[in-house]
Protein backbone atom coordinates (compact mmCIF):
# COMPACT_ATOMS: atom_id res chain seq x y z
CA UNK A 1 0.00 0.00 0.00
CA UNK A 2 1.87 2.94 -1.33
CA UNK A 3 1.43 6.77 0.12
CA UNK A 4 -1.01 7.86 -2.19
CA UNK A 5 -3.10 5.10 -1.33
CA UNK A 6 -3.55 5.97 2.02
CA UNK A 7 -3.82 9.30 1.13
CA UNK A 8 -6.69 8.35 -1.11
CA UNK A 9 -8.88 6.24 1.38
CA UNK A 10 -8.44 9.00 3.68
CA UNK A 11 -10.03 11.55 1.59
CA UNK A 12 -12.81 8.60 0.96
CA UNK A 13 -13.53 8.46 4.49
CA UNK A 14 -14.04 12.21 4.52
CA UNK A 15 -15.51 13.22 1.44
CA UNK A 16 -15.21 16.62 1.57
CA UNK A 17 -14.61 18.74 -1.54
CA UNK A 18 -13.09 22.41 -0.96
CA UNK A 19 -14.70 24.53 -3.71
CA UNK A 20 -13.34 28.60 -4.18
CA UNK A 21 -15.75 30.81 -5.95
CA UNK A 22 -13.76 33.75 -7.49
CA UNK A 23 -14.37 36.46 -10.42
CA UNK A 24 -14.56 40.25 -10.40
CA UNK A 25 -16.38 41.69 -7.99
CA UNK A 26 -20.49 42.26 -9.00
CA UNK A 27 -20.27 39.11 -10.58
CA UNK A 28 -22.77 37.39 -7.96
CA UNK A 29 -20.59 35.06 -6.11
CA UNK A 30 -21.91 35.66 -2.46
CA UNK A 31 -25.62 35.77 -4.35
CA UNK A 32 -25.16 32.29 -5.75
CA UNK A 33 -24.00 30.56 -2.56
CA UNK A 34 -27.04 32.27 -0.82
CA UNK A 35 -29.07 31.18 -2.73
CA UNK A 36 -27.57 27.55 -2.89
CA UNK A 37 -28.11 27.55 0.74
CA UNK A 38 -31.93 28.99 0.54
CA UNK A 39 -31.29 32.32 2.36
CA UNK A 40 -32.12 35.79 1.27
CA UNK A 41 -30.68 37.57 -1.46
CA UNK A 42 -32.16 40.96 -1.35
CA UNK A 43 -29.81 42.20 1.28
CA UNK A 44 -26.36 40.67 -0.05
CA UNK A 45 -23.77 43.36 0.11
CA UNK A 46 -20.61 43.56 -1.73
CA UNK A 47 -18.07 40.91 0.20
CA UNK A 48 -15.60 43.10 2.34
CA UNK A 49 -13.23 39.50 3.03
CA UNK A 50 -14.99 36.23 2.55
CA UNK A 51 -17.96 33.84 3.58
CA UNK A 52 -17.48 29.97 4.02
CA UNK A 53 -20.62 27.63 3.69
CA UNK A 54 -20.64 24.01 4.07
CA UNK A 55 -23.47 21.81 2.91
CA UNK A 56 -23.93 18.60 1.81
CA UNK A 57 -24.55 17.63 -1.55
CA UNK A 58 -25.24 14.12 -2.41
CA UNK A 59 -22.27 11.68 -0.52
CA UNK A 60 -20.06 14.80 -0.36
CA UNK A 61 -19.48 17.31 2.09
CA UNK A 62 -18.96 20.80 0.13
CA UNK A 63 -17.12 23.19 1.54
CA UNK A 64 -17.53 26.74 -0.62
CA UNK A 65 -15.24 29.58 0.10
CA UNK A 66 -16.79 32.97 -1.74
CA UNK A 67 -13.51 35.74 -1.46
CA UNK A 68 -14.50 39.20 -2.46
CA UNK A 69 -13.52 40.31 -5.89
CA UNK A 70 -13.02 44.21 -5.82
CA UNK A 71 -9.77 44.70 -7.04
CA UNK A 72 -8.20 45.77 -4.04
CA UNK A 73 -9.21 42.12 -2.37
CA UNK A 74 -7.39 40.76 -5.39
CA UNK A 75 -4.07 40.27 -4.24
CA UNK A 76 -5.63 38.51 -1.04
CA UNK A 77 -7.39 35.70 -3.48
CA UNK A 78 -3.73 33.40 -3.04
CA UNK A 79 -4.27 32.98 0.39
CA UNK A 80 -6.97 30.63 -0.42
CA UNK A 81 -5.77 28.49 -3.31
CA UNK A 82 -4.53 25.70 -0.75
CA UNK A 83 -6.22 22.59 -0.69
CA UNK A 84 -8.85 23.74 -3.49
CA UNK A 85 -10.56 20.70 -5.41
CA UNK A 86 -12.37 23.38 -8.10
CA UNK A 87 -12.60 26.72 -8.80
CA UNK A 88 -15.57 28.46 -9.86
CA UNK A 89 -15.06 31.33 -11.72
CA UNK A 90 -18.43 33.82 -11.71
CA UNK A 91 -18.52 35.99 -14.92
CA UNK A 92 -21.34 39.24 -15.01
CA UNK A 93 -22.77 38.37 -18.25
CA UNK A 94 -24.04 41.71 -18.53
CA UNK A 95 -19.99 43.10 -17.99
CA UNK A 96 -19.40 43.83 -21.09
CA UNK A 97 -16.82 46.39 -20.71
CA UNK A 98 -14.73 44.12 -18.76
CA UNK A 99 -14.86 41.25 -20.48
CA UNK A 100 -11.07 41.47 -21.54
CA UNK A 101 -10.34 42.11 -17.34
CA UNK A 102 -12.30 39.23 -16.76
CA UNK A 103 -10.37 36.86 -18.94
CA UNK A 104 -6.88 37.92 -17.46
CA UNK A 105 -7.63 37.40 -13.91
CA UNK A 106 -8.69 33.71 -15.12
CA UNK A 107 -5.99 32.53 -17.26
CA UNK A 108 -3.79 34.23 -14.44
CA UNK A 109 -5.03 32.28 -11.60
CA UNK A 110 -5.07 29.05 -13.97
CA UNK A 111 -1.09 29.73 -13.92
CA UNK A 112 -0.94 29.17 -10.35
CA UNK A 113 0.89 26.27 -9.18
CA UNK A 114 -1.51 25.49 -5.86
CA UNK A 115 -4.74 25.10 -8.31
CA UNK A 116 -2.93 22.94 -10.22
CA UNK A 117 -5.40 20.18 -11.12
CA UNK A 118 -8.37 21.84 -9.54
CA UNK A 119 -11.42 21.37 -11.77
CA UNK A 120 -12.71 24.90 -13.12
CA UNK A 121 -16.53 25.72 -13.60
CA UNK A 122 -17.18 29.06 -15.70
CA UNK A 123 -20.40 30.02 -14.35
CA UNK A 124 -22.15 32.68 -17.18
CA UNK A 125 -24.49 34.15 -14.18
CA UNK A 126 -27.09 36.95 -15.02
CA UNK A 127 -28.54 35.05 -17.46
CA UNK A 128 -32.25 36.57 -16.37
CA UNK A 129 -31.33 39.51 -17.49
CA UNK A 130 -31.81 40.82 -20.95
CA UNK A 131 -29.05 42.18 -22.79
CA UNK A 132 -26.58 39.73 -21.12
CA UNK A 133 -24.27 37.66 -23.04
CA UNK A 134 -24.53 33.90 -23.49
CA UNK A 135 -22.58 31.29 -22.54
CA UNK A 136 -20.92 30.76 -25.73
CA UNK A 137 -19.92 34.33 -26.63
CA UNK A 138 -18.39 34.30 -22.82
CA UNK A 139 -16.31 30.85 -23.71
CA UNK A 140 -14.95 33.14 -26.57
CA UNK A 141 -14.77 36.04 -24.46
CA UNK A 142 -12.72 34.48 -22.13
CA UNK A 143 -10.58 32.25 -24.36
CA UNK A 144 -11.37 29.03 -23.01
CA UNK A 145 -10.65 26.84 -25.74
CA UNK A 146 -6.62 27.80 -24.90
CA UNK A 147 -7.23 26.11 -21.75
CA UNK A 148 -5.61 22.58 -21.55
CA UNK A 149 -4.29 22.54 -18.08
CA UNK A 150 -7.20 22.18 -16.17
CA UNK A 151 -10.92 20.23 -16.95
CA UNK A 152 -13.48 23.29 -17.69
CA UNK A 153 -16.82 23.32 -18.32
CA UNK A 154 -19.14 26.30 -19.09
CA UNK A 155 -22.73 26.75 -17.66
CA UNK A 156 -24.80 29.83 -18.08
CA UNK A 157 -26.81 30.34 -14.85
CA UNK A 158 -28.84 32.95 -12.80
CA UNK A 159 -28.54 33.40 -9.21
CA UNK A 160 -31.50 35.02 -8.92
CA UNK A 161 -33.71 32.47 -10.45
CA UNK A 162 -31.41 29.40 -9.38
CA UNK A 163 -31.12 28.27 -12.88
CA UNK A 164 -27.93 25.44 -13.47
CA UNK A 165 -26.72 26.11 -10.14
CA UNK A 166 -26.77 22.79 -8.87
CA UNK A 167 -26.63 21.37 -12.45
CA UNK A 168 -22.89 23.02 -11.78
CA UNK A 169 -21.80 21.47 -8.72
CA UNK A 170 -23.23 18.67 -10.19
CA UNK A 171 -20.28 18.45 -13.00
CA UNK A 172 -17.86 19.92 -10.44
CA UNK A 173 -18.68 17.48 -8.00
CA UNK A 174 -18.14 14.37 -10.54
CA UNK A 175 -15.22 15.65 -11.81
CA UNK A 176 -13.72 16.03 -8.84
CA UNK A 177 -14.91 12.76 -7.61
CA UNK A 178 -13.77 10.72 -10.58
CA UNK A 179 -9.94 12.33 -10.15
CA UNK A 180 -9.58 12.06 -6.24
CA UNK A 181 -11.72 9.16 -5.34
CA UNK A 182 -11.70 5.66 -6.85
CA UNK A 183 -15.24 4.32 -7.48
CA UNK A 184 -16.01 0.89 -6.74
CA UNK A 185 -15.66 0.30 -10.26
CA UNK A 186 -12.35 1.87 -10.83
CA UNK A 187 -10.75 0.06 -7.61
CA UNK A 188 -10.68 -3.23 -9.69
CA UNK A 189 -8.96 -1.33 -12.67
CA UNK A 190 -6.49 1.01 -11.27
CA UNK A 191 -6.06 3.76 -13.93
CA UNK A 192 -3.01 5.85 -14.04
CA UNK A 193 -3.19 8.90 -12.83
CA UNK A 194 -4.08 11.27 -16.08
CA UNK A 195 -1.45 13.26 -17.94
CA UNK A 196 -4.00 15.85 -18.56
CA UNK A 197 -4.85 16.65 -14.96
CA UNK A 198 -1.18 17.34 -13.81
CA UNK A 199 -0.23 20.96 -14.94
CA UNK A 200 3.30 21.80 -16.15
CA UNK B 1 -18.52 -11.26 -9.45
CA UNK B 2 -21.35 -11.99 -12.71
CA UNK B 3 -22.54 -8.08 -11.90
CA UNK B 4 -18.52 -6.47 -12.91
CA UNK B 5 -18.68 -8.29 -16.12
CA UNK B 6 -22.33 -6.91 -16.94
CA UNK B 7 -21.27 -3.64 -15.74
CA UNK B 8 -17.71 -4.31 -17.96
CA UNK B 9 -20.02 -5.17 -20.83
CA UNK B 10 -22.31 -1.89 -20.47
CA UNK B 11 -19.17 0.18 -19.82
CA UNK B 12 -17.55 -1.06 -23.18
CA UNK B 13 -20.89 -0.65 -25.51
CA UNK B 14 -21.00 3.03 -24.10
CA UNK B 15 -17.53 3.57 -24.56
CA UNK B 16 -17.80 2.03 -28.74
CA UNK B 17 -20.68 3.65 -29.49
CA UNK B 18 -19.06 6.74 -28.04
CA UNK B 19 -15.84 6.07 -29.78
CA UNK B 20 -17.47 6.19 -33.18
CA UNK B 21 -19.28 9.51 -32.91
CA UNK B 22 -16.40 11.03 -32.11
CA UNK B 23 -14.38 9.77 -33.95
CA UNK B 24 -16.90 10.68 -36.81
CA UNK B 25 -17.04 14.28 -36.07
CA UNK B 26 -13.40 14.28 -35.25
CA UNK B 27 -12.32 13.63 -38.69
CA UNK B 28 -15.10 15.74 -40.35
CA UNK B 29 -13.59 18.91 -38.57
CA UNK B 30 -9.82 17.52 -39.04
CA UNK B 31 -10.51 17.55 -43.09
CA UNK B 32 -12.23 20.94 -42.52
CA UNK B 33 -9.47 22.23 -40.78
CA UNK B 34 -7.15 20.75 -43.66
CA UNK B 35 -9.34 23.01 -46.15
CA UNK B 36 -9.22 25.61 -44.35
CA UNK B 37 -6.19 25.73 -44.23
CA UNK B 38 -5.13 25.31 -48.60
CA UNK B 39 -6.99 28.93 -48.62
CA UNK B 40 -6.95 31.95 -46.30
CA UNK B 41 -9.65 31.18 -43.92
CA UNK B 42 -12.18 34.02 -43.00
CA UNK B 43 -12.15 34.73 -39.23
CA UNK B 44 -15.95 33.19 -38.90
CA UNK B 45 -14.44 30.29 -39.98
CA UNK B 46 -11.64 29.66 -37.90
CA UNK B 47 -14.15 30.44 -34.80
CA UNK B 48 -17.11 28.17 -35.99
CA UNK B 49 -14.20 25.47 -36.30
CA UNK B 50 -12.97 26.29 -33.18
CA UNK B 51 -16.62 26.22 -31.54
CA UNK B 52 -16.61 22.74 -32.67
CA UNK B 53 -13.45 21.63 -31.45
CA UNK B 54 -14.62 23.47 -28.02
CA UNK B 55 -18.03 21.18 -28.50
CA UNK B 56 -16.08 17.98 -29.25
CA UNK B 57 -14.12 18.34 -26.01
CA UNK B 58 -16.41 19.02 -24.03
CA UNK B 59 -18.75 16.17 -25.44
CA UNK B 60 -15.11 14.25 -24.05
CA UNK B 61 -15.06 15.72 -20.40
CA UNK B 62 -18.94 14.80 -20.21
CA UNK B 63 -18.08 11.16 -20.42
CA UNK B 64 -15.01 11.55 -18.49
CA UNK B 65 -14.25 8.54 -15.60
CA UNK B 66 -16.62 6.29 -17.87
CA UNK B 67 -14.60 5.53 -20.44
CA UNK B 68 -11.15 3.05 -20.37
CA UNK B 69 -8.22 5.21 -20.18
CA UNK B 70 -6.56 3.93 -23.08
CA UNK B 71 -9.16 5.33 -25.09
CA UNK B 72 -9.97 8.34 -22.66
CA UNK B 73 -6.02 9.17 -23.71
CA UNK B 74 -6.32 8.34 -27.48
CA UNK B 75 -9.36 10.90 -27.52
CA UNK B 76 -7.84 13.30 -25.72
CA UNK B 77 -4.99 13.32 -28.16
CA UNK B 78 -7.33 13.46 -31.12
CA UNK B 79 -8.53 16.98 -29.31
CA UNK B 80 -5.30 18.12 -28.33
CA UNK B 81 -4.12 17.66 -31.91
CA UNK B 82 -7.09 19.70 -33.45
CA UNK B 83 -6.66 22.40 -31.60
CA UNK B 84 -2.82 22.67 -32.00
CA UNK B 85 -3.98 22.90 -35.61
CA UNK B 86 -6.18 25.61 -35.01
CA UNK B 87 -3.89 27.34 -33.34
CA UNK B 88 -1.61 26.85 -36.41
CA UNK B 89 -4.61 28.15 -38.77
CA UNK B 90 -4.82 31.60 -36.14
CA UNK B 91 -0.96 32.00 -36.13
CA UNK B 92 -1.37 32.61 -39.48
CA UNK B 93 -4.40 35.14 -39.26
CA UNK B 94 -3.24 38.55 -39.45
CA UNK B 95 -3.82 39.96 -35.87
CA UNK B 96 -7.21 41.80 -35.17
CA UNK B 97 -8.10 44.07 -31.90
CA UNK B 98 -9.84 42.46 -29.41
CA UNK B 99 -13.61 43.10 -29.81
CA UNK B 100 -16.91 41.53 -29.54
CA UNK B 101 -18.21 40.17 -33.04
CA UNK B 102 -21.95 39.09 -32.96
CA UNK B 103 -21.85 37.59 -36.29
CA UNK B 104 -19.36 35.25 -35.44
CA UNK B 105 -20.57 34.01 -32.01
CA UNK B 106 -23.99 33.33 -34.12
CA UNK B 107 -22.00 31.12 -36.48
CA UNK B 108 -21.01 28.84 -33.47
CA UNK B 109 -24.52 29.58 -31.64
CA UNK B 110 -26.09 27.43 -34.15
CA UNK B 111 -23.10 24.57 -34.44
CA UNK B 112 -23.66 24.04 -30.33
CA UNK B 113 -27.38 24.56 -30.27
CA UNK B 114 -27.83 20.93 -31.64
CA UNK B 115 -26.53 19.95 -28.44
CA UNK B 116 -28.29 22.44 -25.95
CA UNK B 117 -31.95 22.81 -27.13
CA UNK B 118 -32.68 25.59 -24.45
CA UNK B 119 -30.17 27.88 -25.93
CA UNK B 120 -32.20 28.38 -29.27
CA UNK B 121 -34.91 28.77 -27.41
CA UNK B 122 -33.16 32.39 -25.62
CA UNK B 123 -34.08 35.64 -27.54
CA UNK B 124 -31.41 36.88 -29.71
CA UNK B 125 -29.26 38.81 -27.35
CA UNK B 126 -27.74 42.28 -29.37
CA UNK B 127 -24.07 42.89 -29.65
CA UNK B 128 -24.35 44.96 -26.46
CA UNK B 129 -26.69 46.12 -23.97
CA UNK B 130 -30.11 47.12 -24.84
CA UNK B 131 -30.30 50.00 -23.07
CA UNK B 132 -27.52 52.52 -24.07
CA UNK B 133 -27.16 56.25 -23.48
CA UNK B 134 -23.80 57.40 -24.52
CA UNK B 135 -21.68 60.70 -26.43
CA UNK B 136 -23.72 63.56 -25.19
CA UNK B 137 -22.29 66.93 -24.29
CA UNK B 138 -24.06 70.10 -22.96
CA UNK B 139 -27.76 68.81 -23.30
CA UNK B 140 -30.96 67.43 -20.99
CA UNK B 141 -31.42 63.86 -22.18
CA UNK B 142 -34.12 61.45 -21.02
CA UNK B 143 -35.84 57.92 -21.98
CA UNK B 144 -36.24 59.77 -25.82
CA UNK B 145 -32.62 59.43 -26.07
CA UNK B 146 -32.32 55.84 -25.50
CA UNK B 147 -32.59 54.01 -28.17
CA UNK B 148 -34.65 51.21 -27.64
CA UNK B 149 -33.97 48.03 -30.24
CA UNK B 150 -35.84 45.17 -28.19
CA UNK B 151 -38.25 46.70 -25.41
CA UNK B 152 -38.85 43.52 -23.36
CA UNK B 153 -40.38 44.03 -19.80
CA UNK B 154 -36.56 44.57 -18.39
CA UNK B 155 -33.19 44.88 -19.53
CA UNK B 156 -29.52 45.86 -18.45
CA UNK B 157 -28.62 49.24 -19.27
CA UNK B 158 -25.64 51.90 -19.75
CA UNK B 159 -24.66 55.35 -19.35
CA UNK B 160 -21.06 56.48 -20.54
CA UNK B 161 -19.50 58.76 -22.03
CA UNK B 162 -21.47 61.98 -21.09
CA UNK B 163 -20.11 65.91 -20.33
CA UNK B 164 -22.00 68.46 -18.65
CA UNK B 165 -25.40 66.74 -18.84
CA UNK B 166 -28.70 66.24 -16.85
CA UNK B 167 -30.11 62.45 -17.36
CA UNK B 168 -33.56 62.40 -16.00
CA UNK B 169 -35.06 58.75 -16.39
CA UNK B 170 -36.72 58.86 -12.96
CA UNK B 171 -40.30 58.77 -14.67
CA UNK B 172 -40.62 55.29 -16.29
CA UNK B 173 -42.51 55.98 -19.61
CA UNK B 174 -40.24 54.43 -21.95
CA UNK B 175 -42.89 51.56 -22.11
CA UNK B 176 -42.16 51.00 -18.36
CA UNK B 177 -38.84 48.91 -18.96
CA UNK B 178 -37.46 47.78 -15.52
CA UNK B 179 -33.79 48.40 -15.24
CA UNK B 180 -32.61 45.16 -14.01
CA UNK B 181 -28.65 46.21 -13.96
CA UNK B 182 -26.77 49.61 -14.67
CA UNK B 183 -23.56 50.24 -15.84
CA UNK B 184 -22.30 53.68 -15.67
CA UNK B 185 -18.55 55.01 -17.40
CA UNK B 186 -16.68 58.25 -17.74
CA UNK B 187 -19.04 61.20 -16.91
CA UNK B 188 -17.83 64.52 -16.18
CA UNK B 189 -19.78 67.33 -14.53
CA UNK B 190 -23.18 65.15 -14.75
CA UNK B 191 -26.80 65.31 -12.56
CA UNK B 192 -28.46 61.69 -13.27
CA UNK B 193 -31.74 61.22 -11.47
CA UNK B 194 -32.41 57.52 -12.19
CA UNK B 195 -35.09 54.83 -11.10
CA UNK B 196 -35.04 52.14 -9.12
CA UNK B 197 -33.09 49.71 -10.13
CA UNK B 198 -34.24 45.85 -8.99
CA UNK B 199 -30.35 44.67 -9.63
CA UNK B 200 -26.54 46.19 -9.07
CA UNK B 201 -25.00 49.89 -10.25
CA UNK B 202 -21.78 49.72 -11.23
CA UNK B 203 -19.76 53.03 -11.80
CA UNK B 204 -16.36 53.98 -12.78
CA UNK B 205 -14.70 56.75 -13.45
CA UNK B 206 -17.05 60.34 -12.49
CA UNK B 207 -16.05 63.43 -11.61
CA UNK B 208 -18.22 65.92 -10.12
CA UNK B 209 -21.32 64.47 -10.45
CA UNK B 210 -24.31 64.35 -8.78
CA UNK B 211 -26.76 60.45 -8.89
CA UNK B 212 -30.04 59.81 -7.77
CA UNK B 213 -30.85 56.64 -7.90
CA UNK B 214 -32.47 53.54 -6.21
CA UNK B 215 -30.90 49.88 -6.23
CA UNK B 216 -29.92 46.79 -4.64
CA UNK B 217 -25.96 47.09 -4.70
CA UNK B 218 -24.30 50.17 -5.34
CA UNK B 219 -20.04 50.02 -6.06
CA UNK B 220 -18.18 53.13 -7.60
CA UNK B 221 -15.20 53.05 -8.39
CA UNK B 222 -12.29 55.32 -9.68
CA UNK B 223 -14.28 58.71 -9.13
CA UNK B 224 -13.83 61.77 -7.45
CA UNK B 225 -16.42 65.07 -6.03
CA UNK B 226 -19.88 62.66 -6.29
CA UNK B 227 -22.61 63.07 -4.43
CA UNK B 228 -24.94 60.30 -4.13
CA UNK B 229 -28.80 60.09 -3.21
CA UNK B 230 -29.44 56.72 -2.85
CA UNK B 231 -32.41 54.15 -1.80
CA UNK B 232 -30.67 50.76 -1.27
CA UNK B 233 -31.14 47.95 1.32
CA UNK B 234 -27.48 47.01 1.25
CA UNK B 235 -23.87 49.16 2.10
CA UNK B 236 -22.98 50.88 -1.00
CA UNK B 237 -19.09 50.68 -1.65
CA UNK B 238 -16.49 52.67 -2.89
CA UNK B 239 -12.85 51.69 -3.98
CA UNK B 240 -10.39 54.24 -5.50
CA UNK B 241 -13.04 56.56 -4.72
CA UNK B 242 -12.03 60.88 -3.24
CA UNK B 243 -14.69 63.23 -2.13
CA UNK B 244 -17.69 60.86 -2.00
CA UNK B 245 -20.76 62.42 -0.01
CA UNK B 246 -23.64 59.93 0.54
CA UNK B 247 -27.11 60.72 1.39
CA UNK B 248 -30.03 57.91 2.01
CA UNK B 249 -32.84 58.81 -0.13
CA UNK B 250 -36.10 58.89 1.80
CA UNK B 251 -37.91 56.46 -0.15
CA UNK B 252 -41.35 57.17 0.23
CA UNK B 253 -42.69 53.37 -0.48
CA UNK B 254 -40.53 52.02 2.76
CA UNK B 255 -41.64 54.75 5.05
CA UNK B 256 -39.06 56.22 7.77
CA UNK B 257 -37.78 52.42 8.33
CA UNK B 258 -34.64 53.49 6.12
CA UNK B 259 -33.72 56.99 7.98
CA UNK B 260 -30.61 54.95 9.63
CA UNK B 261 -27.75 55.91 8.35
CA UNK B 262 -26.10 54.45 5.02
CA UNK B 263 -23.06 51.78 6.05
CA UNK B 264 -20.77 52.78 3.10
CA UNK B 265 -17.39 50.81 2.63
CA UNK B 266 -14.30 51.86 1.53
CA UNK B 267 -12.11 48.83 -0.10
CA UNK B 268 -9.22 51.20 -0.77
CA UNK B 269 -9.37 52.00 3.00
CA UNK B 270 -9.63 48.46 4.96
CA UNK B 271 -9.15 49.75 8.50
CA UNK B 272 -10.49 50.56 11.81
CA UNK B 273 -10.19 53.97 11.24
CA UNK B 274 -13.13 56.07 9.26
CA UNK B 275 -12.50 56.50 5.76
CA UNK B 276 -11.15 59.79 4.57
CA UNK B 277 -12.28 59.29 0.82
CA UNK B 278 -15.99 59.66 2.30
CA UNK B 279 -18.70 61.63 4.23
CA UNK B 280 -22.93 62.01 4.39
CA UNK B 281 -24.59 64.53 3.86
CA UNK B 282 -26.95 65.89 6.33
CA UNK B 283 -30.09 63.52 5.63
CA UNK B 284 -32.76 65.75 3.96
CA UNK B 285 -30.49 67.63 1.25
CA UNK B 286 -31.23 66.46 -1.94
CA UNK B 287 -31.37 67.69 -5.58
CA UNK B 288 -33.70 69.18 -7.06
CA UNK B 289 -37.10 67.46 -7.11
CA UNK B 290 -38.90 68.30 -10.57
CA UNK B 291 -37.47 68.95 -13.51
CA UNK B 292 -39.17 70.38 -16.59
CA UNK B 293 -40.40 67.34 -18.70
CA UNK B 294 -40.09 69.26 -21.90
CA UNK B 295 -36.45 69.56 -22.01
CA UNK B 296 -34.06 72.53 -21.24
CA UNK B 297 -31.95 74.50 -23.22
CA UNK B 298 -27.91 74.77 -22.67
CA UNK B 299 -28.21 77.62 -20.56
CA UNK B 300 -30.41 76.10 -18.66
CA UNK B 301 -28.70 73.12 -17.79
CA UNK B 302 -25.23 74.71 -17.43
CA UNK B 303 -26.74 76.42 -14.74
CA UNK B 304 -28.53 74.20 -13.46
CA UNK B 305 -25.41 72.01 -12.72
CA UNK B 306 -23.60 74.67 -11.15
CA UNK B 307 -26.20 75.34 -8.83
CA UNK B 308 -26.67 70.78 -7.59
CA UNK B 309 -23.56 69.45 -8.30
CA UNK B 310 -20.64 69.20 -5.84
CA UNK B 311 -18.48 72.55 -5.18
CA UNK B 312 -15.48 72.83 -8.31
CA UNK B 313 -12.33 72.01 -6.53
Amino acid sequence: MGLLTIIRKNRQKEREMRLLFLGLDNAGKTTILKKLNGEDIRTVSPTLGFNIKTFAHGRYTLNLWDVGGQRTLRPYWRNYFEQTDALVWVVDSGDRMRMKDCRDELHSLLLEDRLAGASLLVFANKQDIQGSMNDVEIRDALDLHLITTHHWKILSCSAVTGENLVAGLDWVVNDVASRLYYSSTLTSTPTPERSQRVSL
Amino acid sequence: MSTAVVEDTAKWQIAHSFAEGFNATFSDIESRIGAAAAVQPSTEIIQTLAAEVAALSRRLSDVLGTLPSYDQRQHEQRVKSLEQSLEKLRAAQPKSKFAFKRKATNGSAKVTSSQKPSETARPEAPASSNLILSSHHDAYLGWHNIPTPTVGSSSDATIRDLTNCIVNLSSRTAGGVQITALHIHNLKNCLLLLPDITGSVMLHDLKRCSIVVGCHQFRMHTSKDVDVFVSISSSPIVEGCTRIRFCRRLDPNIGQEQSEPLMVQDFSHIRPTPSPNWSLLPVGSAPPKSLPNNGMGPDEVAKLLDDTLPPRI
